[in-house]
C-alpha cells in the first residue's frame, strides 16, 4: 500500500513526468583516444558489481532501480551489502549464484586493475568464501570502503552490451536490462562523433564534465629531482615557477584545468592548504647547445598532447641545467596522467602506488601505504592517512604534481541519460535520444 | 740434373707468372681506373645536387623572411604586447603555413619571444645569440639549432627588426635534421651523406648513413656554399668485387697456367735432361773403361743435345777403336816381349848344351883319356840345362793355363805365415803384421800370389835385412803390403813390372812370378802395384775384395 502511495504521489509531483519518454532504439558514434576505447568496450560488456547511485537520478529511476539498503549504491550483481560486525567481515548476498560472484571477487581482488593494485599497495587481501549462498569478505582489520573496491570489479561478459559488427548492441543477459540504445561504436577523433572526450576550444552543445580532473604528475625515482633542482630550498617553487603550468594550460588545455601542487585533486579531497610555495621570480634558461655525452634525463611519457606539451617544457628546463630529455624506461621518471579511478582519495592512491612500484620503493613510503587507516571504515581516517601517503611522497619529490586537466565529453544535444563512472568512463547503459 | 730441371720448372713457373701477373695488373688498374671515374662523377653529381637544394632552400628562406619582415606580418608586429599565450602559439602556427620549419624570434637578450619548432622554449635564452649579433644573416648559414631532444643542423638566415621599439631577432630556417638528411641521402643514393660546419667550440657535423654502410666508401667534400663542407660516400663495394673477381680469375687462371707450366717444364726438362743423363751416365761408364758405353741416337728431342749425344757416340766410338788399335799392339808388343823373353830363357840352357856338346867332340876327337870324365861332367851339364828347360816350360804352362779360381773365406795371416814359413832365410827378418777378417779367394791361387811375393822380398834383401808382412782392413777390401828393405824397383822395370818375362834377377829369374801375381790379383777382382817402402826398399800392394 506505501508503495502505490509513493508511486501515486511521484507521478503527481514530478514535473519531468510531463516530459518526453525515453523510446529504444538509434545508434550513438563515440569519439576516444586509441587508448581509452578499449575499456570503454570494456566497461559496456561487463556488468560492475556495484554503481554508485547517480546523484541526479530521478525518483521515477530510483524506483525502477532501488539502491541497496543503507549504501549509496546501487547494483544488479547483488541484493545485499553489509559489514559484519566492525567491519573486518564483510557479507555480500547474490541475485544468483554465490560461486560466480565469490570468483569475480577473488579475480578483481588479485588482478591487475586498479582494485588489485590498491590492495597489493596496502598489502592486504581479503579471504574470499561462500558460505549460506552468500560471499564473505574477511580482511584483517576493519576496512570501510569496500563498496568502493566492489565497485571497481565486474563480471565479465555480463553487462548489457554485445559486440556487433558495427560496435556494440544490446544482449540478452539475465542481469542487465537490455539498454534502450540499439547500438553505438567507436568512431575516429576527427570524424563526427555524438559522445566525444572534449578538446580544447571545441564546442559542444551539451558537455558532462569528469567528477575529477585528470592530474599530470611527474614520477620521479629517488634523487631523480637533483637534475631537476627539485632539492634545494626553493627548488620546487623556481621549477613550478619556470615550468609555467598556466601557460601549458592555456595553450595545450584551454585553459580547464589549473595549476596543481598536491597530488589529490579538487573533487577527490576537500580543500586542505596546499604547500606553502613562496613565490620566486622567473630565471633565465639558457638553451645550451650539449655535446654528444652530455647527461641524460629518461622520461617515460604516455603518448598525449597535453603531456607532449609538458614534455617540451621539462625539455627546456632540463637543457637550461645542461642535461638532454631522453625517452625513458622502466624504472626512470615517467610524466603520467593519471586518472583516480575511484572517489575514495585513500584508495585512489593506493591505486597510483600500486600501478607505479617506484612510489613504495622506499621503506617510509611503505609503512605508510600499509597503514590500515588508508582502508579505516571512517572516511576521515582515510583521508587522514591518504594525505600523509601523499605529503611523504611529495616531500620526497618522488611524486611533482604539476596540474589538472578537466576531463569532459561533448554531448549532441539529444542524447540523454549519459552516465560517468567514478574512473570517468563514460556509460551508455541508460542513454537514449529524444529525437532521432 | 735435378737442380737443372728444378731450374727449368722455375723458370717456366716465373715466365707464366710474370706473364699472367702484368697482364692481370693492367686489367686491374684498367677497370679502377674507369670505375673511380664512375664513382667520382656519381659523387660530384650528389654533391651537386646537393648544393642545389640547400641553394633553393637559401632562396626560400630568403622570401619567406622577407614576407615576414617587410611584409610587416601583423603578428609579428603585435608580438611584444601579445599574451605568453598567444606567443607561444604565434611561430607554432605561422610555422604550419609556412614553408619553412624554424621560425623564432629573439629580443635584445636573445631571449626567445616564440619558437615555432620548440614553442616551449618560450622565455629561454638562445644560444646562437652571439652568431645572430655579429653576422648580418644576408647569407644562410648552418647553425646547431636546440631542439626539445637535443639539437639539429638548420639552414638559417635572419634579421634584425625593430619590435615596440626595441631591437629583435627574426630567425627562419630548415632543420636538417637527421631524418631529413637520411631523405636526401635515400634520394641521392648514396650510402653516407655529411655535413660539417664551423660552430663555437669546434666544427659539428651532421650525417646520414644507411643501415648497412658499405666497409669500402669513395669519400668526395665539397664546399656547401655556406661555411662549411659537405661529404658523400659512395660504395666502392662494386669497384672491390669487380677487382676480386678479377684477381680471383687472374689467381686461378694464374694457378692453372702454372700447373700446366710446371707440367711443361717438367715434361720438357724430362726431354731435355734424359739424354744429358744418358750422357752422363755413359760418360761415367766410359770413364770406367766400358768403351761399348753409348747414348741412344734419336733420343734427344734437342737438336743441341742431339749432336751432343752424336758427338759423344763419335767420341766413344773412337776410343774404343783407339783402345782396340792400342790393346791389339800391346798384345803384340807383349807376345813379342814375351817372345824375346822366352827366345832368351831358351837361349841360355841351349848355350851351355851346345858347349857341352863342343867339349865332348872336342874330347872324343883328340881322344881324351879322361874322355869318360868329361862326357860325364858335360852330359850333366845337359841334364841340368834340359831340367831348366823343362822348369821353365812347367812355369809357361802355370802361367798360361791358370787353374778356376774356388773362392773360399780365408784368412789372410794364415796364408802369410805359410808364405813367410816357406822363406826363412838366415839375416832376414820377417815380419807380419795385421789380422784382418777372412776374405774369400783360391786357397792355392793366394798362396801362389804371397809365395811369389814374399820370395821376392826375400831375394830382394839378398841375404840381409827385413821382409813385412802388413795385412789390414779397408773399406770393401782387404790389403797385403810385402816390404822390404831391397834396393827397390829400379825405374827401368817401374812400368814393366807385371809383364811376362820381365825381371831384373838375370838368369835366377823366369820374369813370370809378378805377372802371375797380377793375373791371380786381376781373376779374384783385385789389384797389385808396386811401390816404395818406407824400409828403404819395394812395396808391392796386393788388394782384394772384402
Amino acid at each position: 500500500m506505501t508503495a502505490k502511495w509513493a508511486l501515486a504521489a511521484l507521478l503527481l509531483a514530478s514535473p519531468a513526468w510531463g516530459e518526453r519518454l525515453p523510446e529504444p532504439g538509434g545508434a550513438v558514434r563515440v569519439a576516444l583516444p586509441g587508448a581509452d576505447v578499449a575499456a570503454l568496450i570494456e566497461a559496456h560488456r561487463a556488468l560492475p558489481l556495484l554503481e554508485p547511485l547517480p546523484a541526479d537520478e530521478s525518483a521515477r529511476r530510483r524506483l525502477a532501480w532501488p539502491p541497496l539498503p543503507g549504501l549509496a549504491w546501487r547494483s544488479r550483481v547483488l541484493t545485499g551489502l553489509s559489514p559484519v560486525g566492525d567491519g573486518a567481515r564483510w557479507l555480500l548476498e547474490p541475485v544468483d549464484g554465490a560461486g560466480a560472484l565469490a570468483d569475480a571477487v577473488s579475480d578483481c581482488f588479485g588482478g591487475d586493475g586498479w582494485v588489485g593494485d590498491a590492495l597489493r599497495a596496502a598489502g592486504t587481501a581479503p579471504v574470499v568464501a561462500v558460505a549460506d549462498g552468500a560471499v564473505t569478505l574477511t580482511f584483517p582489520f576493519p576496512v570501510g570502503p569496500v563498496p568502493d573496491l566492489l565497485g571497481g570489479c565486474s563480471l565479465t561478459d555480463a553487462g548489457p552490451w554485445a559486440p556487433e559488427a558495427d560496435g556494440l548492441g544490446g544482449a540478452a543477459s539475465a542481469l542487465a536490462p537490455r539498454p534502450l540504445l540499439a547500438s553505438w561504436h567507436a568512431v575516429g577523433p576527427e570524424s563526427p562523433a555524438d559522445l566525444a572526450l572534449g578538446q580544447p576550444g571545441q564546442r559542444a552543445a551539451r558537455s558532462l564534465s569528469a567528477p575529477v580532473p585528470d592530474v599530470l604528475v611527474l614520477l620521479l625515482p629517488a634523487d631523480a629531482g637533483d637534475a631537476l633542482g627539485l632539492s634545494a630550498a626553493d627548488g620546487l617553487a623556481r621549477f613550478r615557477t619556470d615550468l609555467a603550468p598556466e601557460l601549458l594550460l592555456a595553450v595545450h588545455w584551454g585553459s580547464r584545468g589549473r595549476p596543481l601542487t598536491r597530488l589529490l585533486p579538487p573533487g577527490l579531497a576537500p580543500d586542505v592548504p596546499e604547500p606553502d610555495l613562496a613565490p620566486v621570480a622567473a630565471t633565465t634558461l639558457p638553451l645550451r647547445a650539449l655535446p654528444t655525452d652530455a647527461p641524460t634525463f629518461p622520461l617515460r611519457v604516455q603518448p598525449d598532447p597535453l603531456l607532449d606539451g609538458v614534455t617540451d617544457r621539462l625539455a627546456v628546463l632540463l637543457r637550461a641545467r645542461g642535461r638532454a630529455l631522453v625517452p625513458g624506461a622502466a624504472g626512470d621518471a615517467a610524466l603520467v596522467r593519471w586518472r583516480p579511478p575511484v572517489r575514495d582519495p585513500a584508495l585512489a592512491l593506493l591505486a597510483l602506488a600500486g600501478a607505479w612500484p617506484g612510489l613504495r620503493s622506499d621503506p617510509a613510503d611503505q609503512e605508510r601505504l600499509a597503514s590500515p587507516d588508508l582502508l579505516h571504515p571512517r572516511a576521515g581516517r582515510r583521508l587522514e592517512a591518504a594525505i600523509a601517503v601523499e605529503r611523504g611522497w611529495l616531500q620526497a619529490r618522488r611524486a611533482v604534481p604539476l596540474l589538472s586537466a578537466d576531463r569532459w565529453y561533448a554531448l549532441d544535444a539529444r542524447l540523454r541519460d549519459v552516465r560517468l563512472r567514478p574512473d570517468g568512463t563514460p556509460v551508455l547503459d541508460d542513454a537514449w535520444w529524444t529525437e532521432r | 740434373m735435378r737442380r737443372l730441371r728444378t731450374a727449368l720448372v722455375l723458370l717456366l713457373l716465373l715466365a707464366v707468372a710474370v706473364s699472367v701477373g702484368a697482364t692481370t695488373g693492367m686489367h686491374l688498374a684498367e677497370i679502377d681506373s674507369r670505375m673511380e671515374a664512375d664513382l667520382q662523377a656519381r659523387a660530384d653529381a650528389a654533391l651537386g645536387s646537393v648544393q642545389t637544394e640547400l641553394r633553393q632552400a637559401a632562396e626560400a628562406l630568403d622570401a619567406e623572411l622577407k614576407l615576414l619582415a617587410d611584409g610587416r606580418e601583423p603578428g609579428l608586429l603585435r608580438l611584444p604586447a601579445s599574451t605568453p599565450a598567444e606567443r607561444y602559439l604565434w611561430a607554432a602556427d605561422r610555422v604550419q603555413g609556412s614553408a619553412v620549419d624554424l621560425l623564432k624570434v629573439l629580443d635584445r637578450r636573445g631571449t626567445i619571444l616564440t619558437s615555432g619548432h620548440w614553442p616551449a622554449s618560450l622565455g629561454a635564452t638562445d644560444p646562437s645569440m652571439p652568431t645572430y649579433e655579429q653576422d648580418t644573416g644576408r647569407s644562410p648559414r648552418l647553425v646547431q639549432e636546440p631542439t626539445p631532444r637535443g639539437s639539429a643542423a638548420s639552414l638559417q638566415r635572419w634579421r634584425r627588426l625593430e619590435l615596440g621599439g626595441e631591437p629583435a631577432w627574426l630567425v627562419v630556417g630548415y632543420l636538417l635534421d637527421e631524418p631529413g638528411l637520411q631523405l636526401m641521402r635515400a634520394r641521392l643514393g648514396v650510402p653516407l651523406l655529411r655535413m660539417c660546419w664551423p660552430a663555437p667550440g669546434g666544427e659539428r657535423c651532421l650525417q646520414a648513413q644507411a643501415d648497412d654502410v658499405p666497409a669500402a666508401l669513395l669519400k668526395r667534400q665539397a664546399p656547401l656554399g655556406v661555411p662549411g663542407r659537405l661529404e658523400v660516400g659512395l660504395d666502392r663495394g662494386p669497384l672491390d668485387a669487380l677487382a676480386a673477381g678479377v684477381r680471383l680469375r687472374a689467381v686461378a687462371v694464374s694457378a692453372g697456367a702454372g700447373l700446366l707450366a710446371l707440367l711443361a717444364g717438367f715434361l720438357l726438362a724430362q726431354r731435355i735432361t734424359r739424354p744429358v743423363e744418358a750422357l752422363a751416365a755413359a760418360s761415367a761408364r766410359l770413364a770406367e773403361g766400358d768403351l761399348d758405353a753409348r747414348v741412344a741416337p734419336g733420343s734427344a728431342p734437342v737438336r743441341e743435345v742431339a749432336e751432343l749425344v752424336d758427338a759423344f757416340n763419335g767420341m766413344a766410338e773412337g776410343l774404343q777403336s783407339s783402345r782396340e788399335k792400342l790393346v791389339q799392339a800391346e798384345r803384340v808388343a807383349a807376345w813379342q816381349q814375351i817372345a824375346r823373353g822366352l827366345a832368351h830363357e831358351l837361349k841360355n840352357p841351349l848355350t851351355p848344351i851346345r858347349a857341352s856338346m863342343d867339349v865332348i867332340r872336342r874330347a872324343r876327337a883328340l881322344d881324351r883319356d879322361d874322355f869318360d870324365e868329361i862326357l860325364a861332367e858335360q852330359a850333366q851339364t845337359v841334364v841340368d840345362e834340359v831340367a831348366r828347360l823343362k822348369e821353365l816350360s812347367d812355369e809357361f804352362a802355370r802361367f798360361a793355363r791358370l787353374p778356376e779360381a774356388k773362392p773360399e773365406p780365408l784368412r789372410l795371416r794364415s796364408i802369410a805365415e805359410h808364405a813367410a814359413a816357406l822363406y826363412v832365410v838366415d839375416g832376414v827378418e820377417l815380419v807380419i803384421e795385421g789380422d784382418p777378417p777372412p776374405v774369400r779367394a783360391d786357397r792355392h791361387q793366394l798362396q801362389t800370389a804371397l809365395t811369389n811375393l814374399v820370395k821376392n822380398a826375400v831375394e830382394a834383401t839378398e841375404g840381409g835385412g827385413t821382409v813385412r808382412i802388413t795385412l789390414s782392413e779397408h773399406p770393401e777390401r782387404q790389403r797385403v803390403d810385402v816390404d822390404d828393405s831391397g834396393p827397390g824397383i829400379h825405374p827401368s822395370v817401374r812400368d814393366q813390372l807385371f809383364t811376362p818375362y820381365v825381371t831384373t834377377k838375370g838368369s835366377r829369374g823366369t820374369g813370370l812370378g809378378l805377372a802371375l801375381v797380377h793375373r791371380i790379383a786381376a781373376e779374384h777382382g783385385g789389384s797389385i802395384e808396386g811401390l816404395d817402402s818406407d824400409l828403404g826398399g819395394a812395396r808391392f800392394r796386393l788388394e782384394l775384395p772384402a
